[in-house]
């Protein structure tokens, strides 16, 4: 196995080995600094939260308001709105289709006059801070390819999540916790039926370290964190340190420059040891943040708990926090079922808007709301039996929200249709929305690609994808 | 189905999926025969393509979480312990015990200073454990095969320390 021979590699690998601990460094700064011409151009964002709403939040009772909806409340949507266009199983063969307006009050909010429904008090409050997008729009019509087309950009998986192109492209900011961490929740009556599946935070073909961490509200916070029982710190360091240098003896003899990284990656889990605790600790927070985000924030796993861990990641140099909440489902009991959603998700959310603009976070902080489509503006169900009712899955319109990070305050952009129906005014596809987060990340997303299987693959795909300059600040 | 932290499947599926670890003989089969969900991998699997498409070429998987797991799951943990007292009683001598580990480990004997860096954790270990008992039986129950009440508790325990660092060599998972 060993070799006499002087062959590059062990030339190379020995030679960096001399150059000793500096060298080991760089070798780490540029895995941390990402690829060499990245950004492209000065980030407006340093790091993204991204508040994934899975389940289909409904535009039409939060956040899309149509007075033609109350007037025609009960007839069908005519045929000319619909369109022959496809539709779940779950209501293609259901012989009417009622409109049924927001079915709770709401009105038109803050400076830039946003409507949001009653149920969203805080968001309410918040409206100045953000640009809504009234016309997002994909084609995928049920939870996990869209999902997965939010996360990815395709609706197949297998390709790399927004946080993983961002880290691999972008590289970390912390050397004591991952770059890219993921945390999950659902609503408390669990009346949702999803699942995640892990590659909604997958790193796709880019190496395996790219993808998303998750950390768990129960239990240790990231697995397998705890050493075993009767083995402490110190003992750990010393096996540690053992290792090091015996893996510094392999790299001697192979020269192989991997397992300078392993040493690294090996040091780092020892950081993580000490460094996740401290981040999960929330006894430095003053009762007043912890009142911002209401009461489930003692509640570890809760999504108000997560909010405000996404803050603590945020400040701790963390660059994508994708935070996957699930709820948002409302077939068949929307009038019971929404209310407490909005209550599960309403103050937390905001809550993490206001926490990062008083700690001056907020500007490179760019902050996502949004589900993976949104409901249809009619009736899935009997409209008049409002205990079993609900709306369907309608990807051709819906709303999101952006805060911070570049993007405009008290902005209103786009339109949908006077049904809600279609996104008629700036239509915003989800390739759009992808290809305007890559560039207040300071990245070009058509010259980010990464070559697997002979093709040159980016986030936003084959289709034109345009960044919309209408909400940059 | 080997051992997993409590709570993975169920947190994924909302509770609807439970984990059920095996027990007995079927505890330690081979990891392939593992059952894989679709929307989870094992959580001690690495180096696997992800399975929602082809892979060509395997991935060597090198991150702060492969290495906590290798450090802290049960199944190595234990697989440690128990090549710790395998090795105990099949060789008396540090050395030839030492020399055994590492050969089985990465198919070669070790250089000298390998061998004396491996040592002088050994004497570490022994002097840590000599000195708290009970935290090397609590090391040594790691898991669900027996323990050895026969050999000394905190022999097992450092040799256990020794196996489960040889278990982490760079040249072990890489070979």
């Amino acid at each position: 196995m060993m070799s006499l021979e002087l062959t590059r590699r062990r030339f190379l690998g020995t030679t960096a080995l001399t150059l000793g601990a500096p060298a080991l460094q760089s070798l780490l700064a540029a895995d941390s600094h990402g690829l060499p011409g990245l950004p492209h151009f000065a980030p407006k964002a340093k790091r993204v939260i991204y508040m994934m709403q899975t389940g289909g939040p409904s535009h039409v009772d939060l956040f899309d308001d149509k007075p033609e909806l109350r007037k025609q409340r009960g007839n069908d949507i005519p045929e000319s709105v619909l369109g022959g266009l496809r539709l779940t199983t779950m209501t293609a063969g259901q012989k009417s289709k009622p409109c049924l307006p927001a079915a709770f009050g709401g009105s038109e909010r803050g400076q830039s006059g946003m409507w949001v429904s009653d149920l969203l008090p805080h968001t309410a409050s918040i409206v100045d801070e953000c640009t809504f997008i009234r016309s997002m729009h994909g084609e995928q019509i049920n939870h996990a390819p869209a999902v997965t087309h939010m996360m990815t950009g395709h609706n197949l998986p297998g390709r790399p999540s927004i946080g993983a192109w961002l880290t691999y492209g972008l590289g970390s900011m912390t050397d004591n916790l991952p770059a890219f961490v993921v945390m999950t929740s659902r609503d408390q009556e669990a009346s949702c039926g999803q699942f995640f599946y892990d590659y909604y935070w997958g790193a796709g073909f880019l190496p395996g370290k790219y993808q998303g961490v998750p950390f768990r509200g129960a239990g240790d916070p990231v697995l397998y964190l705890s050493n075993p029982e009767g083995m402490d710190r110190p003992l750990r360091r010393a096996m540690l340190d053992s290792l090091a240098e015996m893996n510094q003896f392999t790299h001697e003899r192979f020269g192989d420059p991997e397992t300078t990284t392993r040493i690294a990656q090996y040091e780092m889990a020892f950081k993580m040891q000490a460094s996740v605790p401290e981040l999960t600790d929330l006894s430095d927070e003053p009762q007043s943040v912890l009142d911002l985000y209401g009461p489930d924030v003692n509640r570890k796993g809760s999504y108000a708990y997560n909010c405000l861990m996404a803050r603590r990641l945020a400040e701790r140099g963390v660059r994508y926090v994708q935070l996957m909440h699930a709820g948002w489902d409302q077939h068949g009991n929307l009038p019971t079922q929404l209310p407490i959603q909005c209550r599960d998700t309403d103050q937390a959310s905001a809550a993490l808007v206001k926490d990062l603009k008083m700690r001056g976070m907020l500007d490179d902080t760019l902050v996502i709301w949004g589900g993976e489509f949104g409901r249809t503006p009619f009736v899935q169900g009997d409209i008049k039996n409002p205990k079993a009712h609900g709306r369907d899955h309608h990807p051709r319109a819906f709303t999101m929200w952006l805060a911070g990070g570049g993007v405009k305050k008290g902005c209103i952009y786009g339109s949908s249709d006077d049904f809600a129906y279609h996104a008629t005014e700036n239509p915003v596809h989800v390739r759009d929305l992808q290809a305007t987060l890559m560039h207040l990340c300071g990245i070009q997303h058509d010259r980010f690609t990464y070559k697997h299987q002979g093709l040159d693959f980016k986030l936003t795909g084959v289709e034109e994808a345009k960044v919309m300059k209408g909400i940059l600040a | 189905m080997p051992y997993q932290p409590p709570g993975v499947w169920e947190d994924l599926s909302f509770g609807k999926n439970r984990y059920f670890q095996s027990q007995g003989d079927d505890l330690h089969r081979r990891s392939l025969y593992t059952f894989w969900r679709r929307s989870m991998a094992p959580t001690s699997f690495f180096d696997v393509p992800a399975r929602q498409v082809c892979a060509l070429k395997p991935q060597r998987t090198s991150t702060p979480l492969q290495a906590l797991t290798m450090l802290n799951d049960t199944t190595f943990v234990e697989a440690a312990r128990v090549w710790a007292t395998s090795l105990m009683l099949v060789k008396q001598d540090d050395d030839a015990r030492l020399s055994e580990a590492f050969r089985a480990a990465t198919t070669r004997l070790p250089e000298p200073r390998e061998a004396a860096a491996m040592k002088a954790m050994l004497i570490k270990a022994q002097a840590h454990f000599s000195s708290r008992e009970g935290e090397a039986r609590q090391l040594i129950r790691t898991g669900d095969v027996p323990v050895n009440e026969k050999l000394n508790a905190v022999e097992q325990a450092a040799w256990t320390t020794v196996c489960l660092m040889i278990l982490n060599l760079d040249e072990t998972l890489n070979k």
